[in-house]
Formats: C-alpha cells, structure tokens, sequence
C-alpha cells in the first residue's frame, strides 16, 4: 500500500534556508508489510542465531528479528525538528555516541545528523505518526529490511567483540548506553552496550549471512 | 596501526575506519563552460604530490560517515590536525 500524502517538505531545488518558503510536497508512504500472506523470513534464518540463539563458554547471541528500523535526518540546530521527533516518540533525542531507551524503542546516535530508531512497533505506523509532526528539511527512511538486530550477552561477551573489532570496548571507554559505528569481523556493525553485559550488535542484511557465521564459529570455539 | 581522531565523533578511531578521498580545498572553478581545458583539466585530475606537510579530505566511512580535514606529514606520517569540513 502507497499512500501520497502532501507536506511541507523542501524539494530537491530549495534550500534548507528557504523554510520559511516552502510550498507543500507530496511524499510516499510505503508500507512494506501488506499482507499476511506473504512470509517474512529474517536475514540469518538458516544460522544457529534465529529463533533461540547459540551460546557456549559465557557468550551467547540471539537474534531480535523483525524490529522496525527508520533512519533519520536533519539539522540538529533546527529546534522544530528535534521537538517534532521527541513529540511523536516520546523520547529525547541522544546526544553524541549516546542511545536514548524508551518503552517500545531505541534511539541510537548515527552521527551529528543523523540517527536510527529500532522499535518492536509498527515500521509503517511509526513513519506515518513522525511524518505527521515532521516540517522543513528531514530524512526518513524505513530500512527495516535492511538490517537486523542481534543480541550479545554473557560474562565472557567481551571476549567476542575484542576479536571482532579494534575499538576499546572496557567499562572506562564504552559505559552502559554508549553506541558507536566500527568495523566488526572485517564488516561494520552498530554497538551499543546495553547493560554491563549486553551488547545490541546492528549488521546489516547483505552482511548478515557472513557475520552470523563468524559469530556461530566463534562461539563454537571458544 | 593509526589511530585517527574523528572531528565529529570527536574520538580517536582505529585507522580501517578512514579512507583517504583526496586532495583537501580543492576549488571548483565558478564558470565550468567558461574556463579553460586546462583550467578544468587541471581542477579535475592534477594534484599536489607533497614530501612533507599535506592537507587532506578523509571520510570516517565506518563510522558517522562524515568527511573532514586532515593536515599530516607524508614523510613521517605524523597527523598534525584533524578539523570538520
Ligand atoms: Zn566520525
């Protein structure tokens, strides 16, 4: 289903200083889940990952498939763009290498513009209700089938992410709350420690089937 | 084993989170119809191939994705400046 709804959106020709100007805009809605009949299937499905994860020795990584992922744009000075966002999702918008944790969702800082929000709500809902509050100059993209979100736990989780990435992963560097962007296993993942000894890990699809690998022979062997 | 400082995420990554992009300031010029071949031949492909202090445009590619300024030595490789673009 498509919706067309009409906005106050700049379009490819204005600039973000021409707000003040901006005639209204049509936009698409897509919603990507239309029908119950089609299957959806998660990106590692075929891996020790899906449905109750794999664990040994103190790690374990489960899958938290099927979370709405939407990315989103725009000028962190713009105060009717962050008030937009933190009145349609209650929540506060994270400060830099920061998440924010709500009832339903996460928001996790990207970079100086840009940020991602994983929610166990409705990917279609969600855009719709940020689309009504948002004006002017944003981005917002549903990437749900585009990544998924894994779960890293155990006494001994450290141990995995030292041997998937270079970044400094100990309490002092990366307290609870922390997220950061960084190679992992020689692709790129979203970290985010969320308590002492949890790990929110975001990959992305066309990595996933690679990375869940990684991670099963990893966790075999260790 | 690099550690570069990111101007945005303000923190010291490890160097395969960066790619090199290029020579940093380079100048479009204003009038590309009116310029000359060489004008536009030498915006295009001819850069400084410095021995010694070089500014140049990074992108943090795993990681905020943001591009910026970086003022190092070539002959020591010592970084002497990151700044945002
Ligand atoms: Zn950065």
């Amino acid at each position: 289903m498509i919706q067309m709804v009409t906005s106050n959106m700049l379009n490819d020709t204005q600039h973000p200083d021409e707000k003040n100007t901006i005639k209204p805009a049509l936009y698409a809605l897509m919603d990507q889940c239309t029908s119950g009949d089609v299957a959806m299937e998660s990106p590692v499905v075929h891996t020790a990952i899906a449905n109750d994860g794999i664990q040994n020795n103190g790690i374990k990584v489960v899958e938290e498939a099927f979370l709405s992922h939407l990315v989103i744009r725009g000028n962190v000075n713009d105060q009717d763009f962050i008030s937009a966002i933190e009145t349609a999702a209650s929540m506060r918008l994270p400060e830099k290498l920061q998440t924010s944790q709500g009832a339903h969702a996460t928001i996790y800082w990207v970079s100086p513009d840009e940020w991602l929000i994983a929610t166990n709500k409705d990917a279609f809902e969600t855009e719709a209700n940020l689309r009504e509050k948002l004006s002017g100059h944003y981005a917002l993209v549903n990437v749900s089938g585009g990544q998924t979100r894994l779960l890293l736990s155990g006494s001994n989780s450290h141990r995995l992410l030292h041997a998937a990435s270079p970044y400094d992963f100990h309490l002092s560097n990366f307290p609870v709350g922390k997220v950061i962007t960084t190679v992992f296993a020689r692709a790129q993942a979203l970290i985010h420690r969320k308590s002492i000894d949890e790990w929110e890990l975001i990959i992305r699809r066309s990595f996933s089937d690679y990375l869940a690998l990684w991670i099963e022979d990893f966790i075999i062997s260790c | 084993m690099f550690y570069i400082r990111c101007p945005y995420c303000e923190e010291h990554r490890d160097e395969q989170e960066f790619h090199r992009v290029a020579e940093a300031n380079l100048v479009r010029p204003s009038d590309p119809d009116g310029c000359s071949d060489q004008e536009w031949g030498e915006y295009l492909y001819f850069r400084k191939n410095t021995r010694g202090e070089y500014n140049e445009l990074w992108v943090h590619s795993v990681g905020c994705r943001k591009f910026f300024n970086i003022q190092r030595n070539t002959e020591t490789y010592e970084i002497l400046n990151t700044s945002p673009v």
